[in-house]
């Protein structure tokens, strides 16, 4: 196997479990954390009001700003490391969708706050508009902290290749402080692919000549030594076919354990909204893939 | 540990700081912290076990005083846990993981020690100790987690790190081998030097079966205990470490989170006890192990 070949609907083999094997990019994810339950945060974020949030349990916040009503809204959190939490959430009745992810690093009190709205834009109902605001913990009788998370040039020429499962690899090329690519990879219909698997594969048949290369805009955080967080939003391709692409994918990277957690927010092919957790376990790549070595752009600015 | 030869060297790292099975471990479980729980073992024994903060644990038995260590845990699904500890001041390095089955209210503990073999001063022993949780305002649970044949003839191939992984395949209800697998591969312009080592190697993976017991618990549907001794290896040379791996899996996820126990012989014998993190894949690629017979025992 090699993330130069990526077969569509190849089942896993498992021939232990009663069930298939969930696969995709939730196979290696590991458990979510309930660990942020009764704690309270108070978030102050570069030019918006000082929010608090207060988690209940595991599973429910309240929001709210100063003076104003908490709000509840379910939340998801996981670990990228021991004090260092992704955090998601969607605002209920928010029209369009307004999905919240927020990183909150207790061992430095920095907070990265992505809010990432889906149609926005009513030309381009599938695409993803995202906006990061960075901010600090304040704690009881303390001074906020000036210091905040950065972007960050550090991953540019790097590459990593992900794997998500035991079928599947990818491999992430940091190729500009604004861009991401893909790895070239080969895609086959597996033999016994069900229609849907079929469907999969018809969406990448259609991508030939008009996307041929998995080119889209990004942007890189670091967090701390080792910690980053990257966004890449599938604007290029949505842009070109209208009925693809349009994801939003922000991912939480222990580049020394080179494993992630990361949540992708946006409509699945089918056309279900998507915004789950993913996960996925790697090794950095010496080697530059060929898509390293062309132009950029490969598709011209909007 | 990443070195020169290293398929994926990580230009952020370029030394780890940990053992090569810990690259991928996930970060320790800390929800734990201010929970009690009463244990009622099926040795006769009932512990409290209190999880003081995200590393203090309190522990010990009905009537008695508990003690405080130090504690890892790692949380393999919403309602299973893996704890574990080594025993501060005991004579004999003394080491206890838990796995902690809040769905059923069931436990099972592994409770390990290096040097009670006398002649094999290194090798690790383990007693597995079956268990319910008192759970307030239930019964306590009568059934058990138990020792289990579904394994059995299955190999998974689990990857530790960017640069190490590891088969195992699980022969019989008692015992694992690593399969000899392939000579390794080697770049088209090799030396004829590289090539006789490379040889050299394989024959000597090929004369010197990797065989070891070990034992095979279900916890529930898809979630399995499992865990080996290095003993064979032990027997023969006494100064070898007869080190023991513990883990829990799921297996529909092929994942699982575990512990060694262990001394390092490469450095002075150096106490280890650390946790990892593995992901894995079922394979039945065939080795020259499968029916092979064994050189140590009779089975």
């Amino acid at each position: 196997m090699s993330y130069k070949q990526h077969i569509i609907g190849q089942k896993i083999y498992n021939p232990v479990s009663p069930r298939p094997s969930v696969g995709g990019m939730k196979q290696y994810k590991v458990a979510s954390t309930c660990e942020l339950a009764g704690k309270t945060l108070i978030a102050h974020l570069d030019g918006l009001e000082p929010v608090c949030v207060q988690f209940l349990d595991g599973e429910n916040l309240l929001w709210g700003h100063p003076g104003e009503a908490m709000r509840w809204e379910p939340y998801e959190a996981a670990k990228g490391d021991e004090k260092l939490f992704l955090i998601k959430f969607v605002l209920s009745g928010s029209r369009p969708i307004t999905y919240i992810t927020l990183v909150w690093d207790e061992s430095t009190q920095l907070i990265t706050c992505v809010k990432a709205i889906l149609g926005a834009d009513e030309k381009r109902p599938r695409l993803v508009d995202s906006r990061v605001y960075f901010g600090a913990q304040k704690l009881p009788h303390q001074p906020l902290t000036d210091k905040r998370h950065a972007y960050t040039e550090d991953l540019v020429g790097k590459r990593i290749i992900w794997r998500y499962n035991p079928n599947d690899e990818i491999m992430h090329c940091y190729c500009g402080t604004d861009y991401f690519r893909l790895g070239k990879s080969e895609k086959v219909l597996a033999q016994n692919a069900t229609e849907a698997d079929k469907a999969h594969y018809q969406r990448f048949v259609e991508r030939r000549g008009i996307y041929p290369v998995y080119e889209e805009p990004s942007y890189y955080i670091k967090l701390r030594d080792g910690f980053y967080l990257y966004s890449v939003t599938e604007r290029n391709i949505n842009r070109f076919l209208p009925e693809q692409g349009g994801n939003q994918l922000l991912i939480l990277l222990n580049a020394l354990r080179v494993r992630y957690i990361g949540r992708v927010f946006g409509y699945r092919g089918d056309g279900s909204l998507e915004n789950d957790f993913i996960g996925a376990i790697g090794g950095f790549c010496p080697e530059p893939d060929e898509v390293e070595s062309l132009p950029y752009p490969i598709y011209p600015p909007e | 540990m990443p070195g020169p030869k290293d398929r994926f060297p990580n230009p952020f790292l370029p030394k780890a700081p940990w053992n090569g099975l810990e690259q991928f471990r996930e970060p320790l479980c800390y929800e734990l912290k201010g929970r009690a729980f009463q244990l009622v073992m099926d040795n006769g024994h009932a512990y409290a076990l209190h999880f003081l903060s995200e590393e203090m644990i309190a522990w010990g038995e009905q009537g008695k005083a508990l003690r405080w260590n130090t504690y890892e845990c790692l949380k393999l699904d919403d309602v299973t846990y893996f704890v574990n500890w080594e025993v501060f001041g005991a004579p004999l390095r003394t080491c206890l993981t838990l796995v902690l089955d809040l769905k059923a209210d069931l436990v099972t503990a592994v409770y390990a020690q290096i040097g009670a073999v006398k002649t094999c001063p290194y090798l690790v022993t383990n007693e597995i100790i079956f268990g319910a949780i008192k759970a307030p305002g239930k019964p306590l649970n009568t059934m058990r987690h138990a020792y289990t044949p579904d394994l059995v003839g299955r190999n998974i191939f689990w990857r530790y790190s960017s640069n190490f992984g590891i088969t195992h395949a699980f022969i019989t209800e008692h015992f694992l081998r690593v399969p000899i697998g392939q000579p390794r591969e080697l770049p088209p312009d090799a030396s004829p030097e590289e090539i006789a080592e490379r040889d050299k190697e394989y024959e000597r993976r090929k004369q010197h079966l990797f065989e070891i017991p070990a034992f095979y618990i279900k916890i529930r549907e898809d979630v399995y205990f499992f865990g080996f001794i290095e003993e064979t290896e032990c027997r023969l040379d006494p100064t070898l470490c007869g080190n023991s791996l513990i883990m829990v899996m799921d297996t529909n996820k092929i994942h699982d989170v575990g512990r060694c126990f262990a001394s390092d012989y490469e450095n002075h014998y150096a106490p280890q006890n650390f946790v990892f993190s593995a992901f894995g894949a079922f394979h039945d690629t065939p080795d020259l192990i499968d029916g092979m017979p064994s050189p140590y025992r009779i089975f």
